[in-house]
């Protein structure tokens, strides 16, 4: 996977072009006029002109060393600006400005933004969707300072059949629209996130399977006390159907084990922002 | 895997195939929750729910509301929600605990090997017709029934559609070309279904008193699940005669060129398709009118997406034309004009034919928000649709592979009906994978006398098989479902427990060993009287003699304590030992034949136990090279002659 990405890395970074301007500027031009040169001549005026070699673009080396850097530092073969938030959002021209703003709303989304014919989507989604669905990961300018930006984008047509194969993947998707065809004067297009499809709550034929239900659990756990083991609250539904379930229970496997075996697609809690529970053997503490 | 290292409460409730999505735990608030649910149900109070007692899961509603709420799409003009149906509450007691272990172990719904459909348990007894039957027999299977009432309802209807073969088959064909009503209702009330979807629907419930019908026909008594069927609700009717009504049978699926609105729906629609036949018998006029003046009676009238309407001529009359023709485009063998007449009357045209567009629209999503708006009983006719489905599918397989209905013992107090004894039963997956061999039927009988089977025999001789086939059929029976087997009583369990195999979990940081255990652990901290028990080696991820001693010890545990109905299937041949001890504890083998040096399976299960494992006979067929396998023998010869030990009294 990441083999495959390195050589379209290439692009990202500067090209090789502008050492060799001055050196042809600077030189006489001997004799324009003559056209037909023999062989013995045109070797004389190699002699007397020497061609340099280019010398490798003093910036490039160094991007390629602090790439190296990066490399050994924190072993993360990922291109630059790999992430959204590694950008300043004043420097980004404002397309780009605009998906950093909706991706900031939606961080746990892979956000795909209509752009003429394309739902693109750039930083780590790009890179992301690249490896998921084998797309071609190209880059896009971001304005004078950044440079050029992770891209990767599928035509809108066939978007349907993307988002089906990230929903399986159990992948959350925002789909920003354009909404209207013409700008208003000096303006951007209008462009709005239409629709958010995640693995729990579609209702689309062709990313459900037929013969299963599609459960989207929501899990409430009580804050344990010393005395008794955790109890929780499970709801579960199938949006497809309309089925609603609710569940109690206690003991955090009992709760994994019901929610295997609904094999839900998609749970949703409250937990992650909460303070940490109080001290209990169950709860690992990952830090 | 990563992204998680901020948070700081463990997720590991939360099984690796699920997305863990964070939202704010405010939507989690007991009163905010409570709102939630009031405002998408419309009521004042939750009383009416039955819900009270069940704080935690009325806390995890009003989380999963607004999560819907916010992923709804935001340019549907409906405001709500998908609709939901009011919660219901899951009692645990209701329903025969599968843990995830036991699912896997016995294949209920992907084989073990490589996660596939193919050659599940599911797989081999599906036989619904509609994608709601293949849904509700999932669900039956992965909460089969604790209440023997239920269960015989089920049997008994069951058994009604095996005896009278020809009402099934009508039933099944009129069930076999339904599309997906519980499905598609949703989508028409969250205003995304299609003109397709409405016939669908409308299809759907035009069978729904033919098949009143045939159930009545069978002359039982109609169980409680079926009701939807059985009396159907008239605003079904209606609706569907509706749909019937207004849209054309065959609607293109785009909703948005018109062609979906029968003739005589509307009036306004109605004029709009007159102005367009006026507009058309212009169109021929004017045909007609040009040959004359152009001399030239080849000449078409054609209409193009880009171009529009214009004459088409071919290249050799093109050259005179009348004069108040325009040439529009040359192909190359023929020229297209168009006239001044022809473009002004193309403009009007195009408006009516959008505005005929945009009112068949108006009308279709009207008739959608019609049918949206009974979405609730259309599923619960769907539902029972579902289950018919579901039923006629198991009754279709029983026939079909020689099954007989068992007799469902009703538990009582003095707990005398806890046991099985099924004569000649099989391994449904298996016996319909095996192509050309005969499976060979086996006899049963546990619990009563026999709390504990030690089952011995050569490796491959079909132990495992066996365990699995007995709680498949112990699931098959209480699901309702006839079971493969001759004659059959079961009494009903309320967990099976199954401990099969060595599959390390070396994602999770657990070794073979640790994971046999832990799952050890659970049967014994768990399992009660009523549990069945199946175990297949345990105490082989470590060395011999420890193994062997956990071993008798569990066995020990489960015969003494717990008298859970077990099967123990293992190669420590000691364990034979225990029946002398127990009087609850009897051996079984599975027999072979030795003929010379080959080994013959005869998948026979007789009393008694077994002494040998012929495990290098097992080795030899699965091509380990001849020299190994002598040198293995030698090495076998030696260590029986020379251990006495493995002979001695383990309890001592």
């Amino acid at each position: 996977m990441h083999v495959d990405a390195e050589p379209l890395q290439g692009n990202l970074f500067g090209d090789f072009t502008e050492a060799s301007k001055e050196s042809i500027s600077t030189k006489k031009i001997v004799d324009a006029s003559k056209t037909h040169l023999s062989d013995l001549q045109l070797a004389e005026d190699a002699k007397k002109r020497p061609r340099r070699r280019l010398k490798p673009n003093p910036s490039h080396k160094n991007e390629t060393a602090s790439l190296e850097k990066n490399i050994n530092t924190s072993n993360d073969e990922e291109p630059a600006w790999a992430n959204h938030s590694m950008v300043d959002p004043n420097q980004l021209t404002p397309v780009l400005r605009h998906y950093v703003e909706l991706k900031a709303a939606n961080p746990s989304k892979v956000l795909l933004y209509r752009l003429g014919d394309f739902y693109e989507c750039f930083f780590e989604d790009a890179i992301r969707l690249s490896r998921i669905l084998e797309l071609t990961l190209t880059g896009k300018d971001a304005g004078k300072t950044i440079g050029r930006v992770p891209m990767a984008g599928v035509p809108h047509h066939a978007a349907e059949r993307y988002c089906a194969e990230l929903i399986r993947r159990g992948i959350s998707v925002a789909l920003c629209d354009q909404l209207e065809s013409k700008p208003s004067k000096g303006s951007l297009l209008k462009r709005e996130i239409t629709r958010i499809l995640t693995p729990g709550t579609v209702i689309e034929e062709g990313m459900l399977s037929a013969r299963k239900n599609n459960w989207l659990g929501a899990v409430f756990i009580e804050e344990p006390n010393q005395q008794t083991q955790i109890a929780w609250g499970l709801a579960s539904a199938d949006v497809s159907t309309g089925e609603f379930i609710l569940r109690e229970g206690i003991g955090l496997s009992n709760l994994k084990q019901e929610i295997s075996q609904i094999n839900a697609s998609e749970i949703v809690w409250g937990g992650g922002q909460n303070a940490a529970y109080p001290k209990t053997g169950v709860l690992k503490h990952l830090n | 895997m990563g992204g998680g290292a901020e948070c700081c409460i463990s997720k590991d409730w939360c099984p690796e195939t699920s997305q863990l999505t964070d939202i704010s735990s405010v939507h989690f608030n007991p009163l905010e929750a409570e709102n939630a649910l009031k405002k998408n149900f419309q009521l004042i109070t939750l009383d009416g729910l039955g819900i009270q007692d069940f704080a935690l899961a009325t806390q995890a509603a009003g989380g999963l509301l607004a999560y819907l709420h916010d992923t709804k799409p935001l340019d549907s003009e409906i405001n709500s929600i998908p609709k939901l149906d009011v919660p219901s509450i899951n009692y645990k007691e209701d329903f025969l605990i599968l843990d995830s272990q036991t699912r896997r172990n016995l294949e209920l719904t992907t084989t073990q090997r490589d996660n596939q459909f193919h050659g599940s348990f599911l797989w081999a007894i599906d036989r619904t017709l509609t994608a709601m039957g293949g849904r509700c027999l999932r669900q039956w299977l992965e909460a089969p029934l604790m209440h023997a009432k239920l269960i015989c309802e089920r049997q008994e209807f069951i058994s009604t559609l095996v005896e009278k073969r020809s009402a099934r088959k009508v039933i099944r064909k009129l069930l076999r070309p339904m599309g997906d009503l519980e499905r598609i209702a949703g989508r028409a009330g969250a205003g995304q279904a299609g003109a397709r979807d409405l016939i669908a629907i409308a299809d759907g419930l035009e069978r729904l008193p033919k098949l009143a019908q045939n159930i009545k026909g069978l002359s039982i008594r109609i169980p409680s699940f079926l009701k939807e069927i059985n009396e159907v609700n008239p605003s079904l009717i209606r609706v569907s005669s509706i749909i019937r009504d207004q849209l054309i049978n065959n609607p293109p699926l785009n909703l948005s060129e018109g062609g979906l609105i029968h003739d005589g729906v509307d009036p306004i629609l109605d004029g709009l398709r007159n102005q367009l036949d006026d507009q058309e018998s212009w169109l021929s006029n004017q045909e007609e009118k040009e040959k004359v003046s152009s001399k030239n009676y080849n000449l078409k009238l054609q209409y193009h997406r880009t171009f529009g309407y214009f004459f088409s001529v071919s290249k050799a009359k093109a050259a005179n034309v009348p004069d108040h023709w325009i040439r529009r485009q040359t192909l190359a063998n023929e020229e297209r004009f168009i006239t001044p007449d022809l473009k002004a009357r193309e403009g009007q045209i195009f408006q009516l034919k959008a505005r005929t567009a945009q009112r068949e629209y108006e009308l279709f999503c009207k008739l959608r928000d019609l049918v949206g708006l009974e979405t609730n009983s259309i599923r619960k006719a769907a539902r029972a649709v579902a289950g018919l489905d579901a039923m006629a599918g198991l009754a279709d397989l029983a026939s079909s592979e020689g099954y007989c209905k068992p007799k469902i013992l009703i538990p009582d107090n003095n707990n005398s009906n806890r046991f099985m004894d099924i004569k000649g039963c099989r391994h449904p997956v298996v016996e319909q994978i095996l192509v050309e061999e005969r499976f060979t039927p086996n006899n049963i009988k546990l619990g009563k006398e026999t709390e504990l089977i030690i089952l011995t025999g050569p490796n491959a001789s079909g132990k495992s098989c066996f365990l699995r086939q007995i709680g498949l059929i112990q699931l098959l029976a209480q699901i309702g479902s006839w079971v493969p087997a001759e004659k059959a009583e079961i009494g009903l369990v309320d967990r099976i427990f199954t401990r099969v195999g060595a599959v390390d979990d070396l994602a999770a940081g657990q070794s073979t060993f640790i994971v046999e255990m832990a799952d050890t652990a659970n049967i014994l901290n768990n399992a009660t009287k009523r549990s069945l028990v199946l175990l297949d080696e345990i105490g082989r991820g470590t060395s011999t003699f420890d193994g062997l001693s956990i071993a008798w010890a569990v066995s020990e545990h489960l015969a003494n304590k717990l008298h859970s109905r077990t099967i123990f299937a293992t190669h420590y041949h000691e364990l034979n030992d225990l029946s002398k001890r127990l009087k609850n504890v009897k051996n079984f083998q599975v027999l072979v034949q030795k003929t010379g040096k080959e080994l013959i399976f005869l998948h026979q299960i007789k009393s008694g136990g077994a002494s040998q494992s012929y495990g290098i006979e097992a080795a030899r067929l699965a091509g380990v090279p001849n020299q190994v396998l002598t040198r293995a023998r030698t090495i076998l010869n030696k260590l029986e002659t020379e251990a006495p030990t493995s002979k001695k009294d383990p309890s001592s």
